[in-house]
């Protein structure tokens, strides 16, 4: 397994939202976690990322055979963990190009390996944007400054296809999107499939589904996954509501 | 600044008394004709009357210079000047030197183009001249007068009518002052559309007591355009206090980028008068007020014309136990009508314990003005610190990154030659790592 998650529990201030989740994740899966509103689905992803201001009170997190809770989140991502986030954050002053340049020079850093040069550098950039439909004037502006929603998600895609994650995490990646946009960003996170990538994906509806087939999905409830099934499980949450499924359960 | 109510107390006699020795000692050696010493004499007795400048001073709510122990020093003794300062400006230029007051290198006549004129002010006190009137009469500031009172020395620049200065003038500006104090006053004179590039490196030194002021006097003509850049660095035991007035005829144009770290008191005061139709300014600063230091920013934009601009952009760094202060009053005559002025600080606290004040005074009395004003004071943000730490930016990079980021914001108004060098002065200053502590 590369993704190991054991009864995991935590806390977001002194609220319990994880109670008890458990899921593992192999090598060049697509799993979909689904889920209603508060049932834990942001905060799974915030503390596989490391973000702060939550409190793992229990479980462990296993990422390759380490123990994931113990990393900051710069090693994490050094490790091969990205999370594409539901509100990409603006950074005024930073140009998307030199974030991306100091995100690869400081992986390479951590994982003790050589800074690319500028010029591949730069050559990748090139290459990934034009995939995305993003212009040079875009990556050379302050990071998601003045990006409308579907730019932002775009740019997070182009992060994460010059990063090359081994676990890529979309949080409510098609929150905000229209259609359009969401075929772009749909058809970025697809090139990225391979066979020792993962993805987990967090999203609220079906409609993501239909553009990046999962392998499986879970339905996540009150903290903990409550079911888990194919592809078929989402249609059948679209037909029947979270509230059916959930009860059964 | 009015004078304040004689107080009795013994503290104002004691000043007083100090003063006039420390005058008295100095006298014969500041340069100048009978007619300057008069000058300088009533001068004197303006800072006797009035006290040096405090909490109880409006302008000077935040950094109290009467509270610190600079009264009635000695005055500083020449030294030679270092100069490694040289190294923080990589393009040509033309350079002036002042260490402890007095000018120790200045351009010969000779290697400057017609019209363009850099003179000692120590050279010019013998006889009373006309056209540096302007510049002795003081602008009411105690600080001014206290100024003229002991000035020993700095420069006079004026540039002729429609010349355009290719290289910029850098003045080296620097003092080291344990338990002494020097006073500079300069003057800049821009002739009808002329142009200028003036870069002001000023350091003040000092492990105890002392005070450095430096007076500049900038008079820009019809449609004249300065470029004003001024790093400024002090260390905990020196007060430095930087008095600016600068005029602006029709159509003048004045751009002023400062950086500055530190001192115990680093106070730069400005009024700035915009006195001719269309005249504009444009002043975007960046401090750094570590631990045990305090950086006070007051101008004042004074819109006197129709349709003047003014804009005013301060972002300020304080550690913990550093305090910063900008306070930024506008001025809107009646006859100012279509004055567009705008004012905005941001402050960023890197621990707790560290302060900032802003302070945005307006005065309006013309009703056809656009007048805006915004402050925000934070620490760093921890969404946009994660953000970058979630693709493997290690929190310390991530930090200088974000604080990078927001002094660059204020480099970026430099004309772009000299943007890298600024970029490079601000990181080794203004954000080095006891900055942060």
């Amino acid at each position: 397994m590369m993704l190991d998650i054991r009864d995991l529990h935590a806390n977001a201030g002194n609220k319990a939202i994880l109670k008890g989740l458990t899921l593992s994740i192999a090598p060049g899966q697509v799993h979909a976690i689904m889920g209603p509103n508060g049932s834990g689905k942001s905060t799974l992803s915030h503390v596989l990322a490391g973000k702060p201001g939550y409190e793992v009170t229990g479980g462990t997190v296993t990422w390759q055979g380490r123990d994931l809770l113990s990393m900051p989140a710069e090693e994490r991502a050094a490790a091969g963990i990205f999370l594409a986030m539901q509100y990409p954050v603006e950074i005024p002053g930073v140009t998307t190009i030199n974030f991306l340049r100091a995100a690869v020079n400081a992986q390479a850093r951590l994982r003790g390996e050589k800074e690319p040069d500028a010029v591949t550098f730069l050559r990748r950039v090139k290459e990934e944007r034009e995939k995305l439909n993003m212009s040079d004037e875009m990556v050379k502006r302050p990071v998601n400054v003045g990006f409308s929603g579907g730019e932002k998600k775009r740019n997070e895609v182009l992060q994460m296809a010059i990063l090359k994650p081994a676990l890529a995490i979309l949080d409510e990646t098609d929150s905000g999107l229209d259609i359009d946009a969401l075929k772009v960003v749909a058809g970025g996170i697809n090139a990225l499939r391979a066979p020792d990538r993962s993805f987990l994906m967090i999203t609220h509806y079906q409609r993501l589904l239909d553009y990046i087939a999962p392998d499986f999905v879970h339905v996540l409830a009150a903290g903990r996954i409550v079911t888990s099934g194919g592809p078929e499980l989402a249609r059948r949450l679209e037909a029947e509501g979270y509230d059916g499924i959930v009860k059964v359960a | 600044m009015s004078a304040r109510p004689a107080t009795p107390s013994a503290a104002r006699q004691a000043f007083g008394n100090g003063l006039d020795h420390a005058w008295s000692q100095a006298a014969a050696s500041l340069p100048g004709g009978d007619w300057m010493r008069q000058i300088r004499a009533d001068a004197l007795a303006r800072v006797v009357r009035s006290g040096l400048p405090g909490r109880r001073d409006e302008a000077w709510k935040y950094a109290d210079l009467a509270n610190m122990r600079t009264m009635a020093l000695p005055l500083a003794e020449a030294v030679r000047v270092p100069v490694e300062a040289k190294a923080a400006v990589s393009a040509d230029a033309h350079h002036v030197s002042i260490a402890n007051g007095r000018v120790t290198q200045i351009p010969v006549p000779d290697s400057l183009p017609d019209g363009f004129e850099v003179l000692r002010l120590a050279d010019t006190l013998d006889v009373p001249s006309l056209w540096l009137r302007p510049f002795l009469e003081p602008s009411g500031s105690v600080v001014d007068n206290l100024n003229l009172a002991f000035a020993t020395d700095g420069v006079l620049v004026r540039v002729g009518r429609g010349m355009t200065v290719a290289s910029p003038l850098v003045v080296h500006n620097s003092a080291s002052l344990s338990g002494t104090m020097s006073h500079d006053r300069s003057a800049i004179v821009l002739e009808e559309d002329a142009r200028l590039t003036l870069i002001e490196i000023t350091g003040a030194d000092a492990t105890r007591d002392a005070l450095a002021t430096s007076r500049l006097a900038i008079n820009l003509g019809r449609g004249a355009s300065l470029v004003h850049i001024r790093l400024s660095s002090g260390t905990q035991g020196a007060a430095l206090v930087q008095d600016g007035s600068v005029e602006l005829a029709a159509g003048a144009r004045y751009g002023h980028v400062a950086l500055s770290r530190g001192a115990g008191l680093l106070r730069q005061q400005a009024n700035v008068r915009l006195a001719g139709e269309g005249a504009q300014c444009d002043i975007a600063c960046a401090y750094a007020a570590p631990g045990g230091h305090q950086v006070d920013l007051s101008i004042t934009l004074h819109h006197a014309a129709p349709r003047t601009t003014s804009r005013l952009l301060a972002k300020g760094i304080a550690a913990r136990k550093g305090r910063g202060v900008v306070q930024g009053r506008v001025v809107v005559d009646e006859a100012a009508q279509g004055t567009d002025s705008h004012q905005m600080a941001r402050g960023l606290l890197l621990a707790e314990g560290a302060e900032i004040f802003h302070k945005p005074e307006l005065e309006i009395y013309a009703d056809d003005v656009k007048c805006g004003h915004g402050a925000t004071i934070a620490s760093l943000d921890p969404t946009q610190m994660f953000y970058l730490q979630s693709r493997g930016i290690p929190a310390t990079e991530a930090r200088d990154m974000l604080l990078e980021a927001f002094v660059q914001q204020v480099t970026d108004h430099a004309p772009d030659a000299l943007r890298e060098d600024l970029m490079a002065w601000a990181t080794r200053h203004l954000l080095q790592k006891e900055g942060h502590a």
